[in-house]
């Protein structure tokens, strides 16, 4: 099957912090890949499912991390700015809502920006890139939200009457102002 | 679900084949296909034309998941209870069309709610092949008629189409086909309408490859003219035709004989944006289509289409009946809004007498209308709004002969009057998107009109009015009054 393989792209923006930099290392499960601050970019050809692990390492938080009057003024950081699948990007939900990283400590940050030692790991678990992106895409949260409004005016007198599922005319010509 | 208008049991091959694309709610079959069919030929090469749109629309209305069809052609959101129905849709849909080993692949965007679904296509379509040359094309691509397309660029850019032919096709096409990559609307900003005479001389669409049985609506488009006679303020199509040509009644009676002659269909469904443009024109097909029905009582012809109200004069009735006994069977009239004031600030000056005496005769000779409506003229007030719930109060003598239709609110639309001007009018564009506007001065915003739209149509159904109603107009109110427009 020829959909289930695809060009994985990923963008990042490193933030340095007394002159050092996050190592970043890409696995997508056959190759690991070294990313650095010069050319923050990854591109591979992947074949669905696969993991892709977004490791970073290097990180003192005593060096690192530079805080004066409780405000972090100075922070070694990564952040994934943009993926892409064949040149096509996922929206912003992903990179706030889907990003994960388990720090080496097993704390959990649901983020983008990358401020700690750890692995994000990301699950493509489709076998297919079409509904691989689209997946990822989705607002879980939102889409659910949208059916429970769409279901409340359904029932509700006040409701715009959508249904779940479209009812036809009897009437064909009904609809013929189309 | 699989694709009739795909099935190809013999492994024929086609140099090129164009299809539509989902989602685009209509049971008609869509004509851009069948039109270029006989342009593609003239120009040596063999043709597949395919509706495409007609059966994933006719599989999405009978699926009981129907509104989450919905958020994927419009957000690209992908509900995982239809995961595997969203993929065979499009995994059947480039497959089956690829089975065909077409040289070039044409697809066709009626509407923007259609580039999801072209995007997709593109990409199955260019991993199964990806020297296959993909052309794109339809006022679907663009946010509007003219300017640039976002979206036509981006897919170009990653490689899943090759060439945007912009406008009509009918030249372009064909010139492209003969090898000339650098004419008007291909890959370019600028193209060209027709001439009258070069509007008269084109082939007539060919439908022989659309399964008529898959249709709700069996009727077959044709197109009268091109343009408009009015100047709406809200309207971008004007910006795209600024001139409005004709066929004439002898061009377009021959072709609805010959039609019928070949696919034995006698309804006729016009798709231009107004049948009576040319007044002298339109009576005269009416005139010979009403001689037609008289003369062959078992072979009348029926017809539906655009239709724009005039001031009413001495010969109103006359044509009326001449449209009942030419067979006008349901006609669609833009009335805008019920509130005379309105109606002129947007630029149709018809009296509300007028509209009392059109709804009479068209009652008197049985023909159906559709009434479009726009709620939430820029300054439209609640006053306004009760003004149209008494019209349908004192009107319901009318209630089963017209179809009203109250639609998405008011959108601004890019290159049109109410674009150019919107900030002088004192309007915030709050979103880009067409809905999402106030003005402040009004107390207007997408969620009032939004309520207004849904307390309209609550009334409507309530005093037994038929209101026509759409899945997409359906999806973009609750997301207005949602306030996520």
């Amino acid at each position: 099957m020829k959909f289930n393989s695809c060009r994985l792209e990923i963008e990042f923006k490193f933030g340095s912090c007394r002159n050092d930099y996050f190592k970043l290392q890409i696995d997508n499960g056959k190759t690991v890949k070294d990313i650095d601050y010069l050319n923050p970019y990854y591109s591979s050809l992947i074949e669905l499912p696969t993991k892709i692990k977004i490791i970073t390492s290097g990180k003192n938080h005593r060096i690192h991390t530079i805080v004066k009057d409780g405000d972090i003024i100075e922070d070694m950081y990564v952040q994934v700015t943009k993926i892409k699948f064949d040149g096509l990007e996922v929206n912003n939900t992903f990179y706030h809502k889907k990003l994960k990283i388990i720090t080496i400590d097993n704390d959990e940050h649901i983020t983008n920006y990358f401020g700690f030692n750890g692995t994000c790991t990301i699950d493509l678990n489709h076998d297919n890139m079409f509904t691989q992106f689209l997946s990822l895409n989705t607002d879980q949260e939102y889409l659910e939200l949208e059916r429970k409004r769409v279901h409340n005016n359904q029932e509700s007198d006040g409701g715009m009457g959508t249904n779940l599922k479209w009812e036809k005319n009897e009437d064909p010509w009904l609809d013929m102002a189309q | 679900m699989k694709f009739k208008c795909f099935e190809n049991p013999n492994n024929i091959s086609y140099d090129v084949v164009i299809t539509t694309v989902p989602y685009t709610e209509t049971g008609l079959p869509l004509m851009a296909p069948a039109v270029l069919k006989p342009i593609v030929e003239k120009a040596g090469f063999s043709c597949l034309a395919a509706d495409a749109n007609n059966e994933v629309v006719n599989y999405i209305n009978d699926h009981t998941l129907s509104a989450d069809f919905m958020t994927f052609m419009y957000d690209e959101y992908l509900a995982p209870e239809i995961t595997d129905d969203l993929y065979a849709i499009f995994y059947n849909m480039a497959t089956q069309l690829m089975s065909f080993k077409p040289k070039f692949v044409g697809i066709s965007l009626i509407s923007y709610v259609n580039q999801i679904s072209a995007k997709w296509l593109t990409w199955f379509v260019k991993k199964i092949d990806p020297t296959v040359v993909v052309l794109i094309g339809g006022p679907g691509c663009l946010p509007t008629f003219t300017g640039p397309s976002e979206f036509v660029d981006t897919l170009k850019d990653v490689g899943f189409v090759d060439y945007h032919i912009r406008g009509d096709a009918e030249h372009s096409l064909y010139e492209f086909l003969k090898g000339r990559r650098d004419y008007y609307g291909i890959n370019s900003l600028e193209w060209r309408e027709f001439t009258l005479e070069e509007m008269r001389k084109f082939p007539m669409p060919d439908y022989s490859q659309y399964n008529m049985d898959l249709y709700r609506i069996p009727a077959l488009p044709i197109i009268g003219s091109r343009g408009c006679v009015r100047r709406c303020k809200f309207c971008d199509y004007i910006a795209n035709w600024p001139s409005f040509t004709w066929r004439t009644a002898d061009d377009i009676v021959d072709e609805m004989i010959a039609q019928y002659k070949k696919y034995g269909i006698r309804n006729f469904k016009f798709q231009d944006s107004l049948t009576n443009g040319n007044q002298k024109e339109f009576e005269q097909f009416i005139t010979q289509i009403a001689e037609w029905n008289n003369a062959n009582p078992k072979e009348k012809f029926t017809w539906s289409g655009y239709y724009i109200f005039r001031e009413h004069n001495s010969t109103s009735e006359r044509t009326w009946q001449l449209i009942k006994e030419s067979g006008g069977y349901n006609l669609i009239v833009g009335i805008e809004n019920i509130n005379q004031r309105i109606r002129y600030a947007l630029g149709k000056k018809f009296s509300n007498e007028a509209i009392d005496i059109h709804l009479a005769y068209a009652k008197k000779y049985s023909i159906r209308l559709s009434l479009l409506n726009i709620v939430g003229w820029i300054d439209e007030t609640d006053d306004e709004i009760e003004f149209i719930k008494n019209w349908l109060r004192t009107h319901t003598e009318y209630k089963k002969d017209i179809t009203l239709q109250w639609g998405g609110t008011l959108g601004i639309f890019p290159n049109t009057w109410l674009e150019k001007n919107w900030e002088n009018l004192g309007l915030v564009r709050t979103t880009h998107h067409p809905q999402g506007w106030e003005n402040p001065a009004v107390g207007s915003t997408p969620e009032k009109r939004a309520r207004w739209t849904r307390e309209l149509v609550d009334l409507s159904k309530k005093l037994g009015y038929i209101v026509g109603d759409q899945l997409n107009n359906h999806f973009l109110l609750e997301k207005m009054m949602n306030n996520e427009v």
